[in-house]
């Protein structure tokens, strides 16, 4: 089984030292995930605004974050944060990395999660909201039950999408220090003086995909179950 | 009684409506007949408050408008004396058969949620759905689809049920069940004001015909006086050319 290029029971053996590390990557990542979505309602709602100012404030915020790369993003945050908080008086010294990573994932997920969010509500068919009119509806009911559950649906497709860029993006909070799966097979390799550097990553690809692969099936099963609710 | 006095309407410099003035007694079916573009549809929607008529006086039993100054209350009132049936049926996608029926029910008229389905379902049954409460409007076929969206219009109870092209998009074999829905409502004494463009549905149906034509009125009269007796040179004109194209 032993080959020069190849060390098999090397890249066996990493799974379980990095899998210890996915139920950190992936809680860190949900936490995003839900900050993040509750901020995107709030981008969309304000974007659709009929006042041009809010609107047009937060159709540019929306476009600054997204052209951001995310590792500079969580730069500027990191260094950036703490003098902008030490300026109202708070110190910030004895903060982990973690809240950091959570403030710079949540602003640029956010971003991407409005855009998704706001192209699912405008192709909403627009005749339902004639019909909710004509019958008096009262405008809470229709957003409710006929506007936020078709958005959802409408939307889960590239949200999905968005929570396997989530996962993967998260691989670049090591650069400040985190302890993540990725970190974790850096340090790997570095114990063992970088000798199954390519067994140990190769590992981390093999479960990055997994995970991938079973949200990406996951989603695909849920939409299509709901696809009942949308024309 | 119901009366509509000198509706206007434009958008910019179009005029679509020059000024249309009728009535409708209790009981009565009117079906407004003409070709499209002639402002028909726009018309029956200014009376839902779907478009905003420019001027015009609109009385509904104890409720009277003047369109050009309408304040909440107004529209309110209104909406609630009126319901439509829209040509693509516009139902609520992600709620069933009967909840399409029940929302507005339980949200607009706070009945009890036992009482709405119960009256929900007496509706389906009387559009002959009784067996479709529990299927989303992706599983119906468009006549289906138009069924439940009448048994929706009806549930609310209107003094006056507003139709907008009721058979337009459906296929011709689905034509008649949604026909013959709407008929047994016209015989059951429901006061309806259609607008179609299909002259078989409207002698069927219609106690009176209007004709329109460029935004104003051109004929009004029954089945029989509009089909064999058109006084006016362009309803005979327009009665030709539907012979011609095998409409009648």
């Amino acid at each position: 089984m032993s080959n020069p290029y190849f060390d098999f029971g090397a890249f066996l053996d990493a799974f379980p030292k990095l899998l210890s590390l996915l139920p950190y990557t992936l809680f860190t990542v949900c936490i995003i995930l839900i900050l993040s979505l509750v901020f995107a309602v709030l981008l969309v709602w304000l974007r659709l605004r009929k006042n041009k100012v809010v609107s047009g404030i937060i159709r540019l915020y929306i476009m600054m974050i997204r052209g951001i790369p995310l590792m500079l993003l969580l730069f500027v945050v990191y260094y950036g944060l703490p003098i902008l908080l030490q300026l109202w008086g708070i110190n910030t010294a004895n903060i982990q990395p973690l809240p950091f990573v959570i403030v710079a994932f949540t602003l640029s997920t956010s971003a991407f999660e409005a855009e998704v969010i706001r192209a699912a509500y405008e192709s909403i068919d627009q005749g339902q909201m004639e019909a909710a009119q004509s019958l008096s509806l009262p405008s809470a009911s229709f957003f409710f039950h006929i506007l936020v559950p078709q958005t959802f649906v409408l939307a889960l497709p590239n949200l999905g999408n968005l929570i396997i860029t989530a996962i993967k993006q998260s691989s670049i909070m090591y650069t400040i220090g985190v302890m993540d799966i990725y970190q974790k097979a850096r340090t790997l390799s570095a114990d063992h003086f970088g000798v199954w550097q390519l067994e140990i990553f190769l590992a981390l690809m093999f479960i990055y995909w997994g995970v991938a692969l079973l949200i990406d099936f996951a989603i695909a099963k849920l939409y299509k179950r709901m696809l009942i609710y949308i024309p | 009684m119901i009366e509509m006095k000198d509706l206007k309407k434009s958008y910019g410099t179009a005029e679509i409506l020059k000024g249309v003035s009728f009535d409708i007694k209790e009981g009565e079916t009117v079906v407004i007949i003409g070709k499209s573009g002639s402002g028909k549809t726009t018309l029956l929607r200014c009376l839902n408050f779907l478009e905003q008529a420019d001027s015009g006086i609109f009385t509904l039993g104890d409720t009277q408008v003047d369109f050009s100054h309408v304040t909440r209350a107004q529209k309110n009132a209104v909406r609630k004396k009126t319901s439509m049936v829209f040509q693509s049926y516009n139902l609520f996608y992600n709620l069933t058969a009967l909840q399409n029926i029940t929302e507005a029910l339980i949200h607009t008229k706070k009945m009890k949620k036992a009482d709405a389905q119960s009256l929900a379902r007496q509706l389906l049954s009387e559009v002959g759905l009784s067996d479709k409460a529990d299927s989303y409007p992706k599983m119906l076929s468009g006549g289906q689809k138009q069924r439940i969206g009448i048994a929706r219009a009806m549930a609310v109870n209107p003094e006056l049920l507003l139709m907008d092209e009721p058979t337009s998009a459906l296929d011709p074999e689905l034509i008649d069940e949604v026909s013959s829905t709407i008929k047994k409502l016209a015989n059951s004494g429901r006061t309806m004001l259609i607008v179609t463009h299909e002259m078989r549905l409207a002698l069927d149906i219609a106690s009176r015909i209007i004709f329109m034509e460029n935004g104003s009125i051109v004929e009004t009269g029954t089945p029989d006086q509009f089909l064999n007796h058109p006084q006016q040179e362009r309803t005979k004109a327009f009665l030709a050319r539907i012979r011609r194209e095998g409409g009648l």
